[in-house]
């Protein structure tokens, strides 16, 4: 049985001989256990050309390669600010003022305090203006928070953004809120395309703009509901420019 | 194959996929049970292998090279099953009434035991092709291709499994007369 052909057909006479059917308690167990798999998930790769030839390889490293200077040179170009979007603020007189002054409170680099900086909060505080105000910031994402304090809380922001717009039919359905309508008054008297709408129980003003909903909580407790919604109005004219 | 049917299951459709697996288990246990020759590791691999091709599903691409993917995933929980084995593992299993009507001469038999005996000796990856290519009739080039290894790969596993059987059955064969010369 040792030259190939006999060992051959002996070995496939007795592979032939053995068990042809899979034992029942075998399979059943099987499809036991895939009752309780998931199946893997799939997902496309994007990022990645089917087929990339050598030379759209070479074009491909050589635009990387070009954008990762171009980025190395645009943020470490002479001049540039050291703490780029740490104290950003979108109004430029504001940031000019506080550029000026060494000791301005920085505002987080969080999108709810980016709507308003701690200088031009800090007169809607406690303690009035020149006393100063800090911010907090919280949240990432659609919604973020910004929390001025004095001494004590006396603003919170509550950035919506995306998705503000679904939040504000919401709010408008709110028993008892009502639309504010001279809300968002530019300097030439237009309204930035902005809406309003107070909840008197909650003494909260909400601003929405395109798909962007600010809800604006200031003052203390004590304060009456119309004292509030003025306070809250103020700020909302000053922030609603920046949605 | 059906075609739609793995379709259905690659969409998660277990139903599907149960009909797919009693269509192929009969096929994935015989040559999980002739390259492990373990009863309880051919179920063990089986089990595996098909639990394993229900979770990669979504990942086949081509739905007609079904019945290769699902082999090579048995064949690759044939090697897993041997590397757990234990060498003393002892299969005591009754056969069930299903060999050849006649009976086996005594000298069937020894050789039959004779192979069962040396085959154990040799690698695994080579006993997987050598089942694929003598038990299902598999040419070597679609074994490699369906175990994702090269053509040469896969001749030199066959070559390699056949040398080892040959070179065993001789060594056995001389032990044998070695004792019948002492006795």
């Amino acid at each position: 049985m040792t030259d190939d052909r006999s060992l051959e057909r002996a070995a496939r006479s007795w592979l032939e001989s053995g068990p042809t059917e899979a034992p029942d308690h075998a399979v059943e167990a099987a499809l036991l256990r895939i009752q309780t798999t998931r199946q893997d998930r799939v997902t496309p790769v994007l990022w990645r050309l089917p087929k990339m030839n050598g030379v759209a390889r070479l074009f491909a490293a050589v635009a990387t390669v070009g954008v990762v200077v171009l980025a190395g040179l645009f943020t470490l170009r002479p001049g540039s600010p050291p703490n780029v979007g740490a104290s950003a603020s979108p109004n430029p007189s504001a940031s000019a003022g506080e550029a000026s002054s060494p000791s301005a409170p920085a505002t987080p680099s969080v999108a709810a305090c980016a709507l308003i900086t701690t200088r031009e909060a800090a007169p809607f505080g406690p303690y009035g203006a020149g006393t100063g105000a800090s911010a907090n910031g919280s949240g990432t994402g659609a919604e973020t928070r910004c929390q001025y304090t004095g001494g004590d809380i006396f603003l919170t922001l509550t950035l919506t953004n995306p998705g503000g717009t679904a939040a504000f039919d919401l709010v408008k359905a709110i028993p008892g809120a009502r639309a504010i309508p001279d809300l968002g008054a530019d300097r030439g008297g237009g309204l930035l395309g902005a809406e309003g709408v107070f909840d008197p129980a909650t003494k909260t003003l909400y601003v929405a703009k395109g798909d962007a909903l600010v809800a604006i909580l200031a003052g203390s407790s004590a304060q009456s509901p119309e004292t509030r919604l003025a306070t809250e109005t103020a700020i909302a004219r000053i922030l609603v420019g920046r949605l | 194959m059906d075609r739609v049917l793995v379709e259905q299951a690659r969409r998660g459709d277990r139903e599907a996929f149960a009909v797919l697996v009693h269509q192929v288990s009969d096929t994935l246990y015989a040559v999980a049970y002739r390259i492990l020759r373990d009863t309880g590791l051919a179920e063990d691999a089986l089990q595996n292998a098909l639990v394993l091709a229900w979770r990669r599903l979504p990942h086949l691409r081509e739905v007609d090279r079904f019945e290769a993917w699902i082999h090579r995933i048995l064949v690759h929980a044939c090697y897993d099953e041997a590397q757990r084995s234990r060498p003393w593992s002892a299969n005591v299993r009754l056969l069930p009434v299903e060999g050849p009507s006649t009976p086996d001469s005594t000298a069937d038999v020894a050789a039959r035991d004779e192979l069962e005996r040396v085959f154990r000796r040799i690698p695994v990856d080579q006993r997987a092709v050598f089942v694929l290519h003598h038990y299902l009739g598999l040419p070597l080039v679609e074994i490699a291709e369906m175990l994702g290894i090269p053509a040469g790969t896969a001749r030199s596993r066959l070559y390699y499994a056949t040398q080892g059987l040959r070179a065993a059955l001789i060594s056995d064969a001389a032990l044998e007369l070695e004792k019948g010369h002492s006795a």
